[in-house]
């Protein structure tokens, strides 16, 4: 799935008010990605709806609304596959492709 | 950071996005108190009042909407928008529907966000039906002498600033008083503020109140204003009022009488220009000669005094009452359940009401809610006395045998004192010691109830061993 460079860029990206928020935000997706990848190896589909339906939010809100669209897609999936399956993992991939990218076109991302 | 211009509550069960609206809220001017979940929705409208709730519509594995009949019911005057991921128009329907002002999705600018909210903030009076009264008289519904006279009092007072004390019962709209006095006055351009002394932990009550400098405790990272200092040249309701624990009555008198607040850790004080209006259920003077409320701040706070009278002393307003929350509350369902019959009207008139009009406004939203058949039922709306019933097994006592109680050979004070306690002692027995049941069943706060325990010497603890 291709993607325009401006999908790994938050729309808050210039504004110095959202600054730290958005270092933090962009910290934690690793996090976010880890917790993701343990839900779905033991197959813990009620947390890893909850976990891509927060996420769907919180991107949208931080300026990153493809990276929404793809958590939301992934909550809508497990919910109705209700299990893991190779559908799910691809999406999964996608998600880890993207989140890279924004972790690597905000690099330079620094609270004042 | 702009001037201040209300309270906001955000529910979101997602911190990130908590701390995104928090900042967006406060940089834009407005005090804002995030929470996650509904629990802590209902603990924070008990609290304060708001001027905006931001709702989130899936909160974990709770569902958002849930809490919105508590909203709508608990805080009248507070608009609610949903805030959610859901981009579907359907959902937006339905909330609007079921009484949300707006529904925001996640990702919308918060420059809409904030331009949507002045604007409902700001024509918050016109939104409903245009009404043929002044505004300030909207929610004052009735014809009665007593509800005439509350009317005349509120006019002689709008261009005095004397301190108010309202005194009635729960439920007799002690808020839409205090509203009406704040509306009809001059201050009206100004904030409205009320705060529940009942309901925060007295710890945090002096900083709610006059604010504290940034390190003066453990807690406070930053400098914040208090109550006092938001609405000055507003107008403040201290609510419950009686419960407001002595130390800080000393600080409240001090604050009115000099008209200076010196916020926790402060050097110097900062002058405010604050109208100030109190409200209890209590027996305000039965709290001072008991020596729980003092003395001179009551009569310092009693510069005028609005009695409230209860619903079953002002009956003749109940058809009133009963139109304004029938129109109220089809509107809000969408529905057109038609005005009672005579018959089903004498019933209403015969009952003495002793939640007063918060018990008559759920009877008819319950019988609203309730209708098949596009009328209203007596059996629905008084569905909530044979749940007492049902929930609280009583004995039947003859109005003889009732008055035989040892309660009535006691001067009244110690007879209400008594039976109060006897009151509590039974529920926490039916509730094993549960004391958030006990909060339930009474209709108090907590942290009410706490402090009567407490005054009592009531040990919650052997009720829970008992079970």
């Amino acid at each position: 799935m291709e993607f325009s460079a401006d999908s790994f860029v938050s729309k808050y990206r210039d504004d110095q008010f959202y600054s730290s928020l958005l270092v933090s935000f962009n910290r934690d997706l690793e996090n976010v990605l880890t917790s993701l990848h343990h839900q779905m190896e033991e197959n813990k589909v009620q947390d890893a709806i909850e976990l891509c339906h927060k996420m769907a939010g919180a991107s949208a809100t931080y300026g990153y609304p493809v990276l929404g669209k793809l958590f939301e897609r992934l909550e809508k999936d497990l919910e109705k596959s209700g299990t893991v399956d190779g559908h799910i993992s691809l999406h999964l991939k996608t998600l880890d492709d993207v989140c890279n990218k924004i972790t690597e076109a905000n690099k330079e991302l620094v609270v004042d | 950071m702009n001037s201040y211009l209300g309270r906001i509550l955000l529910v979101d069960d997602d911190e990130k996005v908590r701390n995104f609206y928090t900042a967006t809220f406060t940089r834009a001017g407005y005090t804002t108190i995030a929470v996650s979940d509904l629990a802590s929705m209902r603990e924070a409208l008990s609290k304060y009042s708001f001027d905006a709730v931001f709702l989130d519509l899936k909160l974990g594995r709770e569902n958002g909407i849930d809490g919105l009949p508590y909203v709508l019911k608990t805080a009248p005057f507070t608009m609610v928008f949903i805030l959610s991921s859901q981009n579907s128009i359907d959902k937006a329907i339905e909330c609007i529907d079921r009484g949300a002002n707006w529904y925001f999705t996640k990702g919308t600018e918060p420059d809409d966000i904030l331009t949507k909210l002045a604007s409902y903030l700001e024509g918050k009076s016109e939104v409903g039906e245009k009404s043929s009264v002044e505004p300030w008289r909207e929610n004052l519904v009735g014809t009665s002498k007593a509800i005439n006279e509350t009317a005349e009092t509120i006019l002689k007072l709008r261009d005095v600033d004397s301190t108010v004390l309202i005194l009635g019962e729960s439920g007799t709209g002690k808020e839409v008083v205090a509203r009406a006095l704040h509306k009809a006055s001059t201050r009206a351009n100004a904030r409205f503020e009320a705060i529940n002394c009942g309901a925060i932990p007295e710890n945090l009550l002096e900083s709610e109140l006059f604010g504290h400098k940034k390190g003066s405790f453990t807690d406070a990272k930053a400098d914040r204003k208090g109550i006092f200092e938001i609405c000055d040249k507003g107008t403040l309701l201290l609510d419950e009022i009686g419960d407001m624990p002595l130390a800080l009555q000393t600080k409240l008198l001090r604050v009115l009488q000099e008209k200076q607040v010196q916020p926790v850790g402060a050097s110097t004080a900062v002058k405010i220009e604050t109208r100030v209006i109190a409200a209890t259920h209590r027996d305000i003077l039965d709290e001072v000669k008991s020596g729980r409320f003092r003395e001179d701040l009551y009569y310092r706070l009693s510069v005028v005094m609005v009695q409230i009278p209860a619903l079953r002393h002002r009956k003749e307003d109940i058809p009133l009452l009963v139109d304004h929350f029938l129109s109220k509350f089809n509107k809000r369902f969408k529905k057109t359940i038609n005005r009672p019959s005579q018959s089903t009207m004498s019933r209403l008139m015969n009952y003495d009401w002793p939640g007063n009009i918060r018990e008559l406004q759920n009877a008819i939203e319950r019988g609203i809610v309730l209708s098949g058949d596009g009328n209203l039922s007596v059996d629905d709306m008084f569905s909530h006395l044979k749940f007492g019933e049902a929930a609280v097994p009583t004995k039947v006592v003859s109005e003889e045998g009732f008055l035989d109680h040892p309660f009535f050979d006691l001067p009244l004070t110690d007879a209400k004192q008594a039976f109060e306690k006897t009151y509590i002692e039974r529920l926490l027995k039916l509730n094993r010691g549960n004391v958030a049941e006990l909060a339930r069943r009474s209709g108090r706060y907590r942290a009410d109830l706490y402090r009567v325990i407490e005054r009592y010497g009531i040990d919650v603890d052997s009720y829970r061993q008992e079970s």
